[in-house]
């Protein structure tokens, strides 16, 4: 298990506060923030490559802190992969192991084998394409077996397709060699695909952190749940241990929660609480319908709140929304 | 504005081109030949050859890691150091020959004269006149070639288990090479023709401290036209020479 413990850096002004992170062994973590929320300064300072201010990096229970980053036993794609343009494919990849004086020539043909650029190895990387260099500097972290392998967003620059290549074989990969991973990304689609855990870092502090599928279902704060992209949070108070009122739809709704009554709740009504309906008790609307790829993205307004629903393409829109409490998430400030 | 400014470029063709080739008023090839047989002559081209080699290295020895920790790597005085490095080209050579001089007459100067070696009119000291010259300018070239190497390089390399020194010499130097090449060759024509601290701190003796720059001088003084016009096309091919392989090592960069 990988723990990062009360890990502060500033430079200047704090760039990480008080980071605590779990990695668990043999799974991939995403770190996910929008830009400069100091992901890369915690990649770095996982690295050795920036001064910390405090904390704690354990490995099996290992303080790395003092330990020099040759000797940290990490795997690094950065994100402009910082191939060694003098040297070829093979020389690249095989870098770590010409260091250490052991070429492992199975691993090595068995890694060329499964990312197919046997035909490349020969070749520089001023000639390659972008997937191909992706593939290169990806070998050249694993052929390691490193204890952790840090991906700093490494397939940014690619197109959509390159990129669904490139994380099955990072997936295929890591989980045949079972090597734990920390891989940081904006990309919310990358997470989801490639991630067992994330956490949300933002200015500097991490927000939440969970399995990928509760941090999706269930974020924890108005911060978390904008970052991921979801829209339609309300302000309601709670009239009883269960009934939450909302003041802008002047409606009150059962809940499952336990409330504090009279305290303020924000509610995120996500796109599962949305429900079209033809009851005409339900909130009359005046649906806009935007075609996306395989969804429609539904817009309208209920006393001045905008609300944003993607449905399945099959779903029908009408001109009437209920909303149900059992699809709530209550956040936090 | 594109043609004039093409037409300033060629100004310089002009000017610079004009001075070369008026030096050819006065050539006369049976003077060049004499010139090139002549002991005094060939001991300058030969002195210049081996002392501006010398300095040339010591100054290297020095610049490539200089030059490395200036581009790299953030410490104290680190300003300081890369203001200083100008100094050379802002104070005239015989300015800096003249505090060399100084130096030397001071008594930490005097002792090591007395006890390590005497600089003052010697072979050593056509060296250290060079040394001096040329270090501010040969860190500064070789700066410049670190820059060009992008720092993730070595910290990619040193997370696949290379010390710092094996990820300077297997990552860093190999691709600063061209650069460091081309600021060597640079660095040797600037010692080749340095006149002014030669002249104040070795002096002008010949066959012991007349190099190619201070022959032309004691040429030129003797109204001799002729062998001073050998020693300058012998000091420009020289220098000629060393820009076009700069150039071509930086081209070869380039690809």
């Amino acid at each position: 298990m990988i723990e990062i413990k009360n890990l502060s850096v500033s430079f200047n002004k704090p760039i990480l506060k008080d980071i605590n992170l779990t990695i668990t062994k043999e799974k991939i973590h995403a770190i996910l923030g929008p830009s400069g929320a100091g992901k890369s300064t915690l990649i770095n300072a996982i690295l050795g490559v920036c001064t910390i201010n405090s904390g704690e990096i354990l490995i099996d229970g290992r303080n790395y802190l003092n330990v020099p980053i040759y000797k940290r036993d990490f795997g690094y794609v950065p994100q402009n992969l910082a191939l060694f343009p003098h040297l070829s494919v093979k020389e690249n990849i095989l870098f770590s192991q010409k260091i250490k004086k052991r070429v492992d020539k199975i691993l090595f043909d068995k890694l060329v084998q499964k990312a197919q650029i046997a035909s490349i190895l020969s070749k520089y990387p001023n000639t390659l394409s972008g997937g191909q260099k992706q593939r290169v500097a990806l070998l050249r972290a694993l052929i390691k077996k490193p204890k952790l392998l840090l991906l700093d967003e490494p397939f940014s620059a690619l197109d959509i397709t390159l990129k669904k290549e490139m994380w099955e074989l990072l997936k295929e990969l890591q989980s045949e060699f079972g090597i734990t991973t920390l891989l940081i990304t904006h990309d919310l689609d990358e997470a989801r695909y490639l991630a067992n855990e994330a956490s949300i870092l933002i200015n500097g502090k991490i927000e939440q952190s969970n399995r990928v599928d509760k941090i999706f279902d269930y974020p924890k704060n108005i911060k978390v749940a904008r970052y991921l992209g979801f829209k339609n949070i309300v302000k309601s108070k709670a009239i009883s241990s269960n009934k939450l009122y909302i003041e802008q739809l002047g409606r009150s709704y059962e809940v499952a929660y336990s409330l504090i009554k009279n305290k303020k709740y924000n509610v995120l009504i996500k796109s599962e609480a949305i429900c079209f309906t033809k009851e005409k008790n339900a909130f009359f609307i005046n649906p806009k319908v935007y075609e996306l790829n395989r969804y429609k993205e539904v817009k309208f307004e209920i006393n001045a709140i905008a609300f944003e629903v993607i449905l399945g393409k099959q779903e029908k829109v009408t001109n009437y929304v209920t909303f149900l409490p059992n699809n709530f998430i209550l956040l936090n400030e | 504005m594109q043609k004039s400014f093409i037409g300033a470029a060629f100004v310089i063709l002009f000017f610079y081109g004009g001075l070369i080739v008026s030096i050819f008023y006065f050539f006369d090839f049976g003077s060049f030949k004499e010139a090139m047989s002549s002991s005094r002559v060939l001991f300058s081209i030969k002195l210049s050859l081996i002392s501006a080699t010398i300095a040339t290295i010591l100054a290297l020895l020095l610049a490539i890691p200089a030059g490395y920790v200036l581009s790299k790597i953030s410490f104290r005085g680190k300003e300081l150091i890369n203001s200083l490095l100008e100094f050379p080209m802002v104070v005239s050579p015989a300015a800096l020959g003249a505090i060399i001089l100084i130096f030397f007459n001071n008594p930490f100067g005097e002792w090591i004269r007395n006890n390590v070696y005497n600089f003052i009119f010697s072979f050593g000291g056509i060296i250290l006149a060079q040394f001096i010259t040329i270090l501010g300018v040969s860190v500064r070239f070789i700066k410049t070639a670190f820059d060009e190497v992008d720092s993730n390089l070595e910290t990619t390399a040193q997370t696949l288990g290379a010390t710092p020194w094996q990820s300077f010499y297997k990552i860093s130097l190999p691709l600063a090479k061209n650069g460091i090449i081309a600021a060597a060759i640079l660095t040797w024509a600037k010692a080749l023709g340095e006149f002014g601290a030669t002249l104040m701190i070795a002096g002008t003796m010949p066959f012991k401290t007349e190099t190619l720059p201070i022959a032309i001088f004691m040429h030129l003084q003797m109204a001799d036209i002729k062998t001073t016009v050998s020693l300058i096309l012998i000091l420009i091919t020289f220098g000629l020479g060393s820009l076009f392989l700069v150039r071509w090592f930086l081209h070869r960069g380039l690809k």
